[in-house]
């Protein structure tokens, strides 16, 4: 009886979970003339074929979000790292205000950024540049990431970092050959977290570049449906090759988010 | 090989709340110093300010004269063992214990001779290849201590280094250490709160209590005259016995108190010799080559404790006598200050 109620609780949240995306790849090869039916004669890639080879430069659109997700990913791990590791182990004064002012921002509502961040953009002749999504996206990815790494490295023994500076570390080369490598978990997650919603956005995106060549993945996904079509089957299609990148990205980062790597620094 | 000197050293880390307090102290070339104290007298703070991971808020610190106040750990060259080890959790024993070399610079060749001879001389050599998880307490304490002997530093900190070990292998070590001590001849600066190792390992022992420096003076010295009513009691198992001359038919000055220990006092059943007091037996404590043996005076009055004889017979509740050398006697001021004893 009790395993019943597991198994039937694994089923709803499989289908809680898998069912929208399962649902997805179903819609993406269903023949677009049998949408209305309730279940298709047969499955055709043929949206597939339209999307990835079609006039709508859909390589692109992945090429731009790939740039920027990278960018912004490798951008704020490297300032994340650097200002967790500041708060968390060097003795500056006013840590807890810049930590919560810190916080304070991850809270600003984005739309209400929105046009004076165009307008700042446009000013400094950032707009329609993929740099100019990459600044804003580290900016709101920050707090998360300062947060995550500030929190691993309070919970790192005080007496590493006193054993690095002893052993000659300046601040900073304890931090790279150090807390870097024991790091590497919240790294990752930090890094997976980031990529998902750069990859994602779509705010900034649509507002702040306007040319076709900057579109990234989500805008153009957006942009697929026109006045009097909704193209279901390429919709779906676009996004279940648009997800295969985070996909990919989360397995590669998941196998360095293993426990229990700190074990044996101190005694224990 | 250096020579340490702290002069009039201060920390206070809230205002008004001092740490250290004016901590002055020499230690000659190649000596084997221990700092020792109850927990919180500032004996960890005081070894951050001499390896340079805190800066005094006043006094200074000087290594061969040179005043390093300024300087930061890397450039004190001092090597410190830490408490809880803190080797690098993500380096096998060959990298941990090559770390510093690394940081420093050293080429690759003579780095790896350096790592093989510190690994021989501590006994690692089966263990390079591991990570600090898959090691036993003992021997991460040796990477550790391989870690700061690998540098040759001046001075060697160690900041209660066998306080994490099981007592069998702690008694072990501390026999290590001493002899790798007289082997190096460097100067070791040892932190702890445990009087036994403090006594055993030291050529000269510092009391600390409350920021303060309490005593400085070799181990015989702090354990034979100490200065202080709390040295007196910090030092010696069973503690020193504490007492008012009256309750032992003294007479001394108003508030005066007099301590003596407990291999200077006679404890035993039936006749009393001259001299003696009486009193009760209370507790009877066989240690295997002693006995400890407790003897209330009076009714009410002071305990004190007596090393016998281990085959000692008695019960608690036992009428006891209990005599003092008088020769023995320590006599302490009201202010706790050691006094000159009163001619006998």
């Amino acid at each position: 009886m009790r395993r019943l109620g597991i198994a039937f609780g694994v089923a709803a949240a499989l289908t809680f979970f898998v069912g929208p995306l399962a649902w997805q790849v179903l819609t993406s090869l269903w023949p677009e003339a049998e949408l209305t039916r309730a279940w298709p004669s047969h499955l055709s890639g043929a949206a597939y074929a339209r999307v990835l080879l079609g006039a709508q430069p859909f390589w692109r659109m992945m090429w731009n979000s790939l740039v920027v997700a990278t960018a912004t990913t490798l951008l704020t791990l490297t300032v994340g790292a650097a200002a967790a590791f500041a708060l968390a182990r060097l003795a500056l004064p006013g840590r807890r205000l810049m930590l919560g002012g810190v916080l304070a921002l991850s809270m600003y509502p984005p739309i209400a950024t929105v046009s004076p961040l165009y307008l700042l953009l446009r000013a400094v002749g950032l707009r329609d540049q993929l740099a100019g999504l990459v600044l804003p996206y580290t900016a709101f990815a920050l707090p998360l990431g300062i947060w995550v790494l500030h929190g691993f490295f309070r919970q790192l023994p005080d007496d590493l970092y006193r054993a690095a500076r002893v052993d000659g570390c300046s601040p900073l080369q304890a931090l790279w050959r150090v807390f870097l490598p024991l790091a590497a978990p919240a790294l990752a997650t930090t890094a997976i977290l980031v990529f998902i919603f750069s990859w994602n956005e779509f705010l900034y995106a649509v507002t702040l570049m306007s040319s076709q060549a900057r579109r990234t993945v989500p805008v153009g996904i957006a942009l697929l449906s026109s006045e009097h079509v909704e193209p279901w089957a390429e919709i779906a299609a676009a996004s279940v090759v648009s997800t295969l990148p985070l996909v990919l990205v989360t397995v590669a980062f998941q196998r360095r988010i293993a426990a229990g790597l700190t074990g044996g620094a101190v005694k224990g | 090989m250096a020579r340490l000197s702290l002069h009039g050293l201060s920390k206070s880390f809230a205002a008004g709340q001092y740490a250290l307090r004016e901590v002055s102290l020499e230690v000659p070339d190649g000596e084997l110093c221990t700092i020792v104290g109850p927990s919180g007298c500032g004996k960890s703070t005081l070894l951050h300010l001499i390896a340079g991971l805190e800066s005094p808020s006043a006094g200074e610190i000087r290594i061969d004269d040179v005043v390093v106040n300024r300087l930061g750990p890397r450039e004190r060259d001092v090597a410190v063992v830490f408490q809880s080890y803190a080797l690098y959790p993500h380096l096998d024993v060959r990298r941990n214990l090559g770390f510093p070399l690394r940081v420093a610079g050293v080429p690759a060749r003579e780095l790896g001779e350096r790592v093989e001879a510190t690994a021989a001389m501590l006994g690692l050599g089966e263990l390079l290849g591991r990570r600090p998880r898959e090691l036993s307490g003992g021997q991460r304490q040796r990477v550790a201590l391989g870690r700061a002997l690998i540098r040759r530093p001046r001075l060697f900190l160690l900041d209660e280094p066998l306080s994490n070990l099981d007592p069998a292998l702690r008694s072990e070590m501390r026999a290590e250490l001493k002899q790798l001590h007289q082997r190096l001849r460097t100067t070791f600066i040892h932190v702890t709160h445990d009087q036994t190792e403090a006594m055993t390992l030291s050529d000269r022992v510092v009391v600390l209590s409350a920021g303060t420096v309490q005593q400085i003076g070799a181990p015989r010295a702090i354990y034979g005259a100490p200065e202080n009513l709390f040295v007196a009691g910090f030092f010696g198992q069973p503690r020193i016995n504490v007492a008012t001359p009256e309750a032992l038919g003294l007479a001394g000055p108003t508030g005066a108190k007099v301590a003596v220990r407990a291999e200077h006092v006679a404890a035993g059943q039936g006749a009393a010799p001259p001299g003696a007091l009486p009193g009760t037996l209370r507790l009877v404590e066989p240690l295997g080559a002693e006995t400890w043996v407790t003897v209330e005076l009076a009714q009410g009055g002071p305990r004190m404790i007596a090393r016998t004889a281990p085959d000692f017979a008695g019960a608690p509740g036992d009428p006891a006598w209990l005599r003092v050398e008088a020769t023995r006697l320590l006599w302490f001021g009201p202010d706790g200050r050691r006094l000159p004893s009163p001619a006998t």
